[in-house]
């Protein structure tokens, strides 16, 4: 062997339910090649469940964050606006203001 | 159609898996790491619940229960390969296993290739419900396959340990496998539509790449027949299948009549 490998790596596994659902994470697999996590993953977590289609990444291929850099998630000032929530009845209320006053320009301008 | 033919052939197909399926439940707790542990376990149910369905078989054909079939017949009546009883390794399961796992590998690679090309056989068999049971069997058998696949070639292209450990496997498996393909009673026919140069052939026609791939030479030694007086579709069998028998078992002949 030329270089220092792992003979054995951690992969993390993705099962896909049906082909209308994402896949999940489940957990991870030790195997000692892409083949044999696919084959280890089929067994440890669809001896019950059924899939279409599995997908196994080497743990160390996944980049990550770092859960003591709080600043990277910080959310200091109001994002009210990018939430569902945020549109509430006065916002239906003026929007139905505003398409009144578009109907009430174009009687006008069918009167003109 | 001749029903003793038939007889004789779904015994050759029960006891295959039944055997295959029992040596392959002993890792259990013993496989070389969890995960492994899990997807060979699956594999050995699935063994037998292929015999079961072959059992069953025999059942309709007026043979005896099913489970009697499988638990209470002797050695002598059994029409499994030799190669199929043989332990694991050394010791026994509850005793000092030193099971080997190149061994191990090198016979459910070359079992199962075999039972894959005998189920194609099968598919087309003049026997309806053997046919359609067949071609279900053999969905599951691919699964199995790639599994010995890729282990195989996991120990052929590992470490200078694994690809000895494998090559030693190879040649403890090898003088037996002929006896995969003795067809003892049954004649090639409607029933089974095949002969043995046929099954050779087929069988050694997807071996041989794959010896080629991982740069394993083909070993040598003939595997047309048998080894001389362990033709176990005959019924000659080694110690070793009273071994086994007594162990299988030991609690079902504790009470007979019970329903597990």
């Amino acid at each position: 062997m030329s270089e220092e490998k792992p003979l054995f790596n951690v992969y993390e596994v993705f099962v896909q339910k049906d082909h209308g659902s994402p896949h999940v994470w489940v957990g991870s697999v030790d195997a000692g090649s892409p083949d044999d996590a696919l084959l280890m993953a089929r067994e440890n977590f669809l001896r019950r469940e059924t899939a279409v289609s599995i997908w196994v990444v080497r743990q160390q291929d996944v980049h990550r964050t770092d859960y003591e850099d709080r600043d990277f998630f910080a959310r200091e000032s109001d994002k009210q606006y990018r939430m569902l929530s945020g549109y509430n009845k006065s916002n239906a209320e003026k929007w139905r203001k505003y398409k009144k006053s578009l109907l009430d320009l174009e009687k006008d301008f069918v009167k003109d | 159609m001749n029903e003793q033919i038939l007889v004789e052939l779904l015994y050759q197909l029960a006891d295959d898996e039944l055997v295959a399926g029992h040596r392959a439940s002993e890792w259990l707790g013993l496989a070389p790491h969890f995960e492994e542990d899990i997807a060979f376990a699956s594999i050995a149910q699935d063994e037998i619940g292929h015999a079961t369905a072959f059992y069953r078989l025999l059942e309709e054909l007026g043979q005896g229960k099913a489970d009697d079939l499988a638990f209470l017949r002797p050695a002598a009546e059994r029409r499994n390969a030799v190669l199929l009883e043989r332990p694991n390794g050394a010791g026994t399961y509850l005793e000092n296993p030193a099971f080997d796992w190149g061994f191990t590998v090198a016979r459910a690679l070359v079992y199962d290739l075999f039972d894959t090309v005998r189920l194609e056989v099968l598919t087309r068999s003049a026997y309806e419900p053997l046919a359609q049971l067949a071609a279900k069997i053999r969905r599951e058998e691919r699964y199995h396959l790639l599994h010995h696949t890729t282990w195989f070639k996991r120990l052929a292209t590992g470490t200078d340990e694994s690809r000895r450990r494998l090559q030693a496997g190879l040649e403890r498996v090898w003088p037996e496998v002929g006896g995969l393909f003795a067809l003892g009673f049954v004649p090639t026919g409607d029933i089974f539509p095949a002969t043995i140069t046929d099954l050779v052939d087929r069988w050694t026609a997807e071996l041989s790449p794959l010896f080629d791939s991982v740069g394993l030479a083909w070993p040598s030694g003939q595997i047309m027949r048998p080894p001389v007086g362990l033709d176990g579709r005959r019924g000659q069998h080694a110690s070793d299948l009273e071994e086994l028998l007594a162990t299988m078992s030991e609690v079902y002949r504790t009470a007979p009549g019970a329903a597990w």
